[in-house]
């Protein structure tokens, strides 16, 4: 005993440094941003605007800890392993009366104490002090939260606890510090990214756990309840809540680790007893980290491949238009149809954009663009002001283009919790203009409908379907703080020229469910929208959230759907009974680690026989397509990569050849075997 | 003589033209073939690492490497003159920057020529790419042409670098404003005299960019002469 206290000791004394580097990095470094902080207020906006200094250390102590902690443990690792193993030092401590299994026994757990302390401790002080200022604060959430540290702190530990074992086995088998060092780096490398390239070994994966899986909101309190509330957080932490991240993947990854640093101990203990020795050149080095990253970046370019062809990919730059355009939606039949444009250099939703429209037609691989139909100004919707961007357009009246006009006010709620929530703007204006096409110039107004109904309180967010012989618009209708009613106005198209509103149909709030994930089944009533059948209320319904950003989509037979997190894709039946749908879920496809890590699903779906279409935001920007034919086993089937864009628009035609919009109009081959 | 210089110095450095062209080669060709982002980014990445990289590694061995095995007195001691082994030296290493670049290229052509960039956008990028490695590597021959050891003669290529882009951050903080629109002439001028300096030229001003070459061509001559006149030093005192 007194020998291992000795051995600890010296190597405590070899490290201390280390530990001293760590703590500097990542305790006091960080506590630099902290700043006086009023604990009260009247406004619970003002303290959580006070409180920033609280978010920046925890910003940056929850960074250094992921980035600088894998460093860290190589530094440490590849010394402890490399120290006293070369020459006559070595075999001076071989010769003395201690056990090699104890002497290296002692480094190893010096070495691993040392780096765990340096880490975790500052994770934990950063804890305690979320956990005081979270209710005070109004935000919480990502890794750097309290809930979200106590979910990787020990993950991390184990991971480090890898890396470290690793770094000392290089160190031992290798005995050069900068060779050694090399190699642990890359080893590191390795450990962190390639459970996310190669998913079967996805336990290993700890990037799950920087996730952020508990965003758990915190509701601003009043000071003199928030002693109480950290008493009750810590009380109600369990067993796991305390030391293993409530997650049976933390269960997982921990024993992953445990048993490989645990095999590393192993191997290190032999090959150091046996004098195995690895002579690395510089030469060796380099391949191996070539090697390893060609091997990498294959990995991870064979699940994100492209594999789609375009059979057209142009600008677009209607005639006379003095720049290009960015087509922001498409309206298609056929290889004909109306763009919707904006100034290329202007991004909507943000600023104020001019729209205009031009139709068009592919004929081979030519783009034939007509003239440019000005719509009109649109405001960011958060700012309030006019909105002329949305238009519907069908092939049986090509000639006809029908836009809405809205001019709308923001209006703010405050909720119970103080919270405010807006509900878009509140509609002063809202029209529906009739342009032909088939004018000299074409746009010219046959006719204006006016739509505002009579009791005031409709909102915007109104998204406009053209089915049949029908527009339907729908949008919320809020009076006061509360949301009284969905309403969907019913316009029909008999006479193309003098569109005439026939019905307003107004349905409960939840009977209109602004689900993002159905789960496993769901029903819901059907809007009463005259004159259709069960399935073609359906259809409408699930187009008009097909605007709103719900990418679900309908075939009349198969229903398929994109999760919340826009990291899945599922398969739903769908059937009716009376005046209700019900949806049940047959099969999901979740994306692999390394396709959530690059990018997600957007806003646009579609599903044309076997297949479902989704937009993807990833390295490069485009459409996924999964084949559906087995519902309840949905797979990846096809990737087409457009480029560097953002919010790009689909449309899949019944040939299925894909229209898909951004900085460039692309006309995509249909999938092979389709 | 020059026969064996060449072939003495294609045997130690092979093993570094082999390995950039197959980790470059190879990285353009697998992000070209499967399209897992622009091709623009592929390239640019290729390009990005490959240049400094490989300036790095071969500026590492002529002189470093002969000093750290023990082998440049007998080097020095061949009847031939030191500039002469200088300068196989200089081009084997230029040989081995550029390579890699090439296949870069080559592959870029060959898999996405045209495709969703033109080939005289790709010969221009990996026109300046080739300039940046040549640059560096002069840069780093001769400013490290007395390092002891190739570890010592890599960390003079890297701190080159980190100086060249920490000052070229300031240089464009500090001009941008100025060089874009002003169209000042003395201004963009002084602009080229930062071997970064050709990544801001405005377009179509073709006199910016030869003053550009022409800058750093001389640049490049001088410190050439400067490390021939250097590099025969043998522990303090000349050869």
């Amino acid at each position: 005993m007194k020998r291992v206290c000795m051995l600890l000791w010296r190597e405590w004394r070899e490290n201390r440094w280390f530990l001293y580097a760590g703590l500097l990095l990542l305790l006091i470094i960080p506590a630099v941003g902290l700043r006086p902080v009023p604990l009260s207020s009247p406004d619970p906006y003002a303290a959580s605007n006070h409180m920033v200094g609280v978010r920046q250390i925890a910003d940056i102590t929850c960074a250094f800890a992921v980035i600088l902690g894998g460093l860290l443990a190589v530094v440490v690792g590849v010394a402890a392993g490399c120290r006293d193993m070369r020459g006559r030092v070595s075999d001076f401590w071989r010769s003395r009366p201690v056990t090699l299994g104890s002497w290296l026994s002692a480094r190893y757990l010096a070495g691993l104490a040392t780096v765990l302390v340096a880490t975790s401790v500052p994770l934990l002080a950063v804890w305690v002090l979320l956990l005081v200022a979270e209710p005070i604060m109004n935000y919480s959430g990502g890794y750097a939260c309290a809930n979200g540290i106590l979910a990787y702190v020990v993950p991390h530990a184990a991971l480090l606890a890898l890396i470290y074992s690793l770094a000392m086995l290089l160190g031992v088998l290798v005995r050069r510090p900068s060779h050694a060092a090399i190699l642990a780096i890359a080893a590191a490398l390795m450990v962190y990214f390639l459970p996310i390239l190669v998913p079967p070994l996805g336990t290993l994966n700890f990037w799950n756990f920087i996730e952020n899986p508990r965003d758990t909101p915190v509701a601003v309190l009043p000071v003199r309840e928030t002693a109480k509330a950290v008493l009750d957080r810590f009380r109600g932490l369990t067993f796991r809540g305390w030391f293993l991240g409530a997650s049976d993947d933390g269960l997982a990854f921990m024993a992953a680790a445990a048993g490989l640093s645990a095999a590393t101990l192993a191997a290190m203990v032999l090959s150091a007893r046996r004098q195995w020795r690895v002579r690395m050149n510089q030469k060796l080095i380099v391949w191996s980290l070539g090697g390893v990253t060609l091997l990498l970046f294959a990995t991870m370019a064979f699940q994100l491949r492209s594999n789609l062809d375009a059979q057209l990919r142009t600008p677009v730059q209607p005639p006379g238009a003095e720049a290009r355009r960015r087509v922001v939606d498409i309206h298609a039949s056929a290889s004909r149809g109306v763009l919707v444009l904006c100034d290329n250099e202007v991004m909507p939703f943000q600023n104020t954009v001019f729209y205009t429209a031009a139709a068009f037609e592919i004929s081979g691989d030519q783009l034939k663009l007509g003239p440019e139909i000005p719509l009109g100004e649109e405001e960011p919707w958060y700012q309030g002001g006019r909105a002329a961007g949305t238009v519907a357009w069908s092939a049986r009246r090509p000639d006809r283009l029908y836009q809405l006009l809205r001019r709308y006010e923001k209006v703010e709620h405050i909720d119970a919790n103080g919270r405010k929530w807006s509900a878009g703007g509140k509609c002063l204006e809202m029209s529906l203009r009739t342009l032909a096409l088939d004018s000299n110039p074409p746009g010219r107004v046959v006719h204006t409908l006016d739509l505002m109904p009579h009791d005031d309180g409709f909102h915007c967010f109104t998204p406009l379907v053209l089915m049949g012989d029908r527009l339907y618009v729908r949008g919320p209708l809020i009076k006061g703080d509360h949301l009284r009613s969905v309403r969907c106005l019913v316009i029909d198209l008999a006479d193309a020229n003098r569109p005439q509103r026939i019905a307003t149909v107004d349905m409960a709030p939840d009977a209109w469910p602004d689900w993002y994930d159905l789960g496993p089944s769901l029903t819901i009533p059907l809007p009463e929208l005259p004159d259709l059948s069960p399935q073609e209320r359906f259809a409408v319904m699930i187009a008009l959230r097909g605007k709103t950003d719900h990418p679900d989509a309908w075939d009349g037979n198969l229903m398929a759907s994109i999760s919340g997190d826009r990291a899945s894709v599922a398969t739903h039946r769908v059937t009716f009974e009376g005046n209700a749908v019900h949806i049940a879920l047959l099969g999901e496809r979740r994306s692999t680690p390394l396709e959530s890590r690059v990018g997600r699903f957007g806003d646009c779906s579609a599903i044309r026989g076997r297949y479902f279409y989704a937009t993807t935001h990833s390295l490069s920007t485009g459409v996924t397509v999964f084949d559906v034919s087995d519902p309840t086993r949905p797979r990846r089937a096809a990737f087409y990569a457009a480029g560097p864009d953002w919010s790009m628009p689909m449309v899949v035609l019944d040939d299925g050849r894909i229209l898909l919009g951004g900085n460039e109009l692309h006309v995509i081959k249909p999938v092979p075997g389709g | 003589m020059w026969r064996q210089l060449i072939w003495k110095e294609w045997r130690e450095q092979r093993w570094r033209l082999a390995f950039g062209c197959v980790l470059f080669g190879g990285f353009a060709l697998i992000g070209l073939s499967t399209r897992m982002m622009p091709d623009a980014d592929v390239i640019i990445l290729a390009l990005i690492f490959g240049a400094p990289l490989m300036a790095l590694l071969a500026s590492m061995a002529p002189l470093a490497g002969e000093r750290e095995e023990g082998t440049l007195p007998m080097l020095l001691a061949l009847p031939v003159a030191p500039w002469k082994i200088l300068l196989v030296k200089t081009l084997m290493a230029a040989a081995v920057c550029l390579a890699p670049l090439a296949a870069v290229l080559l592959v870029a052509l060959v898999v996405a020529g045209n495709r969703e960039g033109t080939t005289s956008e790709l010969l221009l990028g990996h026109g300046l790419a080739a300039a940046f490695a040549l640059m560096l590597l002069v840069w780093s021959l001769a400013l490290g042409a007395r390092m002891a050891t190739e570890a010592r003669a890599a960390l003079v290529a890297i701190a080159i670098v980190a100086l060249w882009a920490i000052s070229f951050y300031v240089h464009v903080l500090v001009l941008y404003p100025f060089l874009r629109d002003s169209g000042n002439r003395a201004l963009l001028a002084l602009g080229m005299v930062h071997p970064l300096g050709v990544f801001y030229i405005p377009a179509e001003t073709l006199w910016a960019f030869a003053l550009w070459i022409a800058v750093h061509a001389t640049v490049m001559t001088a410190l050439w002469f400067w490390a021939a006149r250097r590099w025969t030093r043998l522990g303090g005192r000349a050869a």
